[in-house]
């Protein structure tokens, strides 16, 4: 019997809505082996013990109709993880189908490696290839490839720094044993938390259970002190048409600080929203740039500020970006701002009835960083801030690296 | 099969309206629409007015004439608004979960009230675009793309990029901007979509915005329909250009014999493209193994009522040899057609597809307008047009959007390499 499934990782979902999902992710802390997960979750799509080729396993997705299934090596913060994701559309969708789902995802997870206990030669060598030709596409992306650099200035210590395809090098000299057994290591050392919304069997969720209780524990990071310290500047030539700005500023608020939420209208108002506080005063009033915006990566107390500008305008940008900043206290709009950004925040946070993955990974965020914060807890601390926490805020912020990718705007 | 929203049609004060009603989102999501694309910037329509003109203009409509900013007063009810300029259609809309009129009145402002258009907000507008387009010009992906489109269109604008060029955005002026305002934006040139869960009744009064506008009554709308590609048969064509790419680019596909497309001849031509050359051909595999291709191989088709081309890109050490085996691919499929298990296989992912899509309210306004701009009715006729297509249908289509004589090529290569 299918209905609203009532374990502790399930999230109920609207009555007769037609889509069921699930998140089952495997978690470790991040390290220098992040390219080699990368990799071996490439090569482990590829095929299983029974659709050898990568053709026939898709024409077998095709008659799964209805199913999806996507698996995805991500890097969250300091956190590295493979989420293996299942969207089921339930229309007269039998549960004998889901389950093939299911077997056909554990099949390319734990059977990748069925050629005498090693990756298939050939997928391993194509996709070795391929994560070598992507690292040398990073590299010739502007904002992707300096934004790496700017991380191994700001994080030179840190394993937040890390990339998931990791450097030519680590990827030319890898051997097929290696990654094999760095993906066994991962997979049998990992935290497993199955997140689940919708509508499930009692088979369905018995099978997560079971899964999820092969796994590890995930031991706690320990993280890098920092100490506040004046900026440091880094500047270099690129033959870019366009100077990229750089800006990482650091804070002390984890997920279970007073202040997190907060935290999260302040970015808004910095430079998220479409008319942000960054994207008024430098593009629209000064026209200093077209692309600008503020983000908070998870997991890493860390703010980031990037922006497209001319060269010639570089002091004077670093000039109002600064008086905007500043700006904050004696803002104007205060109140105005501070509806606006909790509005947006909680309208997103309304509209994930309609986008259940977004609500799912929000539910694995909490589980992840053994957050202190529930859905509803965290709707209700948005609707608490005040600007005087978003003024907190802006006193516990600090630059700490500021790097500049020079372009030669020729074009202009 | 029943979809989770209703349809309705009207005119609104010359302005025509798509409602699609629904029950089962949140999200509500408003897109206007107005026929001003970069195929009609051309000498026919304004004679004075260069490349990139309805871009800025999607820009500039931001400022009301109240001298606010429609994107602050968007935001200011949790609103993600955005705008966007493409070949045929220049696009406004949002998406909300907390309903408000007001909404819809400044959207409808934001585009069909009178605009001032001022020297210094002009200039300041210019720096912002060259700094969008310098961002292009260091994703060599922008020109490759663009020298493509301009080997398959040759003498047809479907080839230029909406942004315009630094030399053509120098020379707008606030006089030519009002111009090209004047001339295209108009309730009788555009159309409204919108998206809700709330009564029909919640949004009419908004429309009186329209009344209260500057807007020329007895205006007549130009003759808007797309202009034809004449260049149908040019022929097959290969180039090799230099990019500053650090591997080599390959492009490769083909121009539809009759440059004209209905909707049944876009989804046509889409499964045909899939069936041959997507994952579940053996094709695609034998390139990966043969390691001619990785994962930045991607298969389009590109399309609209007047003009299209579908083709294969990605990078490769061997563009040549990815050519050749697409040609080679090209003739052995002409001979030998597509096999029956290939096309069930398609067509029944095809259809969960269509019924799938139908669940995603941010897309829905842009696929109904899709939909209204090809003379379709709704979400049902067009699943009913994907249950329709046969397999004999085809490969009796094999040879029009499939046309040797019209394979085109093209190969970019990294500058050093050429060197």
């Amino acid at each position: 019997m299918i209905s609203n499934c009532k374990s502790d990782f399930c999230i109920p979902a609207p009555k007769d809505y037609p889509f069921s999902m699930a998140v089952f992710s495997f978690c470790i802390n991040m390290n220098s082996d992040a390219y080699a997960v990368y990799l071996a979750s490439k090569i482990s799509n590829k095929s299983t013990k029974k659709y050898r080729k990568p053709y026939q396993l898709n024409r077998y997705f095709y008659q799964l109709a209805g199913l999806e299934l996507d698996m995805e090596v991500v890097k969250w913060g300091d956190r590295l993880l493979l989420n293996v994701e299942f969207g089921l559309f339930h229309l007269n969708m039998a549960e004998k189908k889901r389950l093939k789902l299911y077997a056909l995802a554990q099949d390319l997870l734990f059977e990748g490696q069925y050629e005498h206990g090693q990756f298939p030669q050939a997928f391993f060598e194509e996709e070795k290839a391929n994560q070598q030709k992507e690292i040398e596409m990073l590299m010739s992306n502007p904002i992707e490839w300096h934004f790496q650099l700017f991380m191994e200035k700001m994080f030179p210590n840190d394993p937040f720094r890390y990339s998931l395809l990791g450097t030519k090098e680590q990827v030319r000299d890898c051997t097929n044993e290696e990654i094999g057994k760095i993906q066994k290591d991962f997979i049998q050392h990992s935290q497993r938390i199955p997140v689940l919304y919708g509508t499930f069997s009692e088979a369905e969720t018995a099978y997560f259970q079971e899964l999820a209780n092969q796994g590890k524990g995930l031991s706690e990071n320990p993280g890098i002190q920092v100490s506040r310290k004046p900026f440091v500047t880094y500047e270099e030539e690129t033959t870019y048409q366009q100077t990229w700005v750089f800006l990482g500023y650091r804070h002390p608020i984890d997920q279970n600080h007073r202040l997190y939420p907060a935290l999260h209208i302040y970015n808004q108002i910095l430079g998220k929203l479409p008319a942000s506080v960054l994207y008024t005063r430098l593009r629209e009033k000064s026209g200093l740039c077209y692309s600008i915006g503020s983000s908070l990566p998870f997991g890493k107390e860390v703010l980031f500020i990037i922006a497209g500008i001319a060269y010639q305008d570089k002091d004077i940008f670093l000039e109002e970006l600064e008086k905007a900043l500043l700006s904050l206290s004696n803002f104007t709009k205060k109140q105005q701002y501070l509806k606006l950004a909790k509005n947006r925040i909680l309208s997103n946070l309304q509209g994930w009835k309609d986008y259940p993955m977004a609500r799912l990974n929000f539910e694995l965020e909490i589980k992840i960083k053994k957050a202190s914060y529930t859905y509803s807890s965290y709707i209700q601390a948005i609707e608490k801030v005040t600007w005087e926490d978003l003024e907190e805020i802006s006193r516990c912020l600090w630059l700490d690296t500021l790097y500049i990718c020079k372009g030669n705007h020729k074009a202009r | 099969m029943k979809f989770p929203f209703t349809i309705e049609k009207e005119v609104i004060h010359d302005l025509p309206v798509t409602w699609i009603f629904t029950k089962q989102f949140v999200t509500n999501s408003i897109l206007i629409t107005v026929n001003a694309g970069s195929l009609y910037e051309s000498n026919e329509f304004l004679p004075d007015a260069k490349s990139g003109i309805f871009h800025f203009l999607e820009h500039q409509v931001f400022r009301l004439l109240s001298g606010k900013d429609a994107m602050e007063l968007l935001n200011m009810y949790a609103s993600n608004a955005n705008a966007l300029t493409a070949r045929e259609k220049t696009c406004y809309y949002t998406h909300f979960v907390q309903h408000d009129i007001e909404i819809l009145k400044i959207l409808l402002q934001l585009v069909f009230e009178k605009k001032r258009f001022t020297k210094e907000r002009v200039e300041k507008e210019k720096k912002i675009i060259l700094n969008e387009m310098l961002m292009s010009m260091d994703d060599p992906l922008f020109a490759t793309f663009e020298s493509w489109n301009k080997l398959v269109y040759q003498h047809y604008p479907a080839w230029r990029s909406p942004i315009g060029t630094p030399e053509s955005i120098r020379q707008i002026t606030p006089e030519k901007l009002n111009q090209a305002f004047e001339l295209f934006y108009h309730p009788k040139q555009s159309e409204l979509v919108i998206m809700t869960d709330k009564e029909k009744s919640f949004w009419l009064p908004a429309f009186d915005t329209l009344l209260q506008m500057e807007i020329k009554p007895g205006f007549q709308p130009k003759i808007l329909s797309i202009p034809h590609d004449p260049d149908t048969k040019s022929g097959k064509a290969f180039t090799k250009l230099t990019i500053d790419f650090p591997i080599p680019y390959f492009m490769a596909g083909w121009k539809p014999l009759h440059q004209e497309f209905t909707y049944r001849d876009g989804i046509i031509g889409e499964m045909i493209s899939q069936i041959l050359f997507g994952i579940t051909a053996k094709f695609q595999d034998d390139l990966y193994a043969k390691s001619l291709v990785d994962d930045s191989f991607s298969l389009d088709w590109d399309w609209d009522r007047q003009f299209g081309c579908w083709y294969m890109s990605g990078f490769s050490y061997q563009p040549e040899k990815v050519i050749d085996a697409v040609e080679k691919e090209m003739r052995r499929r002409l001979k030998t057609g597509i096999r029956k298990n290939e096309f069930q296989i398609h067509k029944r992912y095809s259809l969960v597809n269509s019924t799938m899509e139908a669940y995603h309210p941010k897309e829905m306004v842009f696929q109904i307008q899709t939909l209204n701009r090809f003379g379709m009715d709704g979400w049902d006729e067009y699943y009913q047009l994907v249950q329709s297509i046969t397999w004999e249908e085809l490969n009796e289509n094999l040879p029009r959007f499939m046309p040797e004589s019209q394979f085109k090529a093209s190969i970019l290569l990294p500058e050093s390499d050429s060197a």
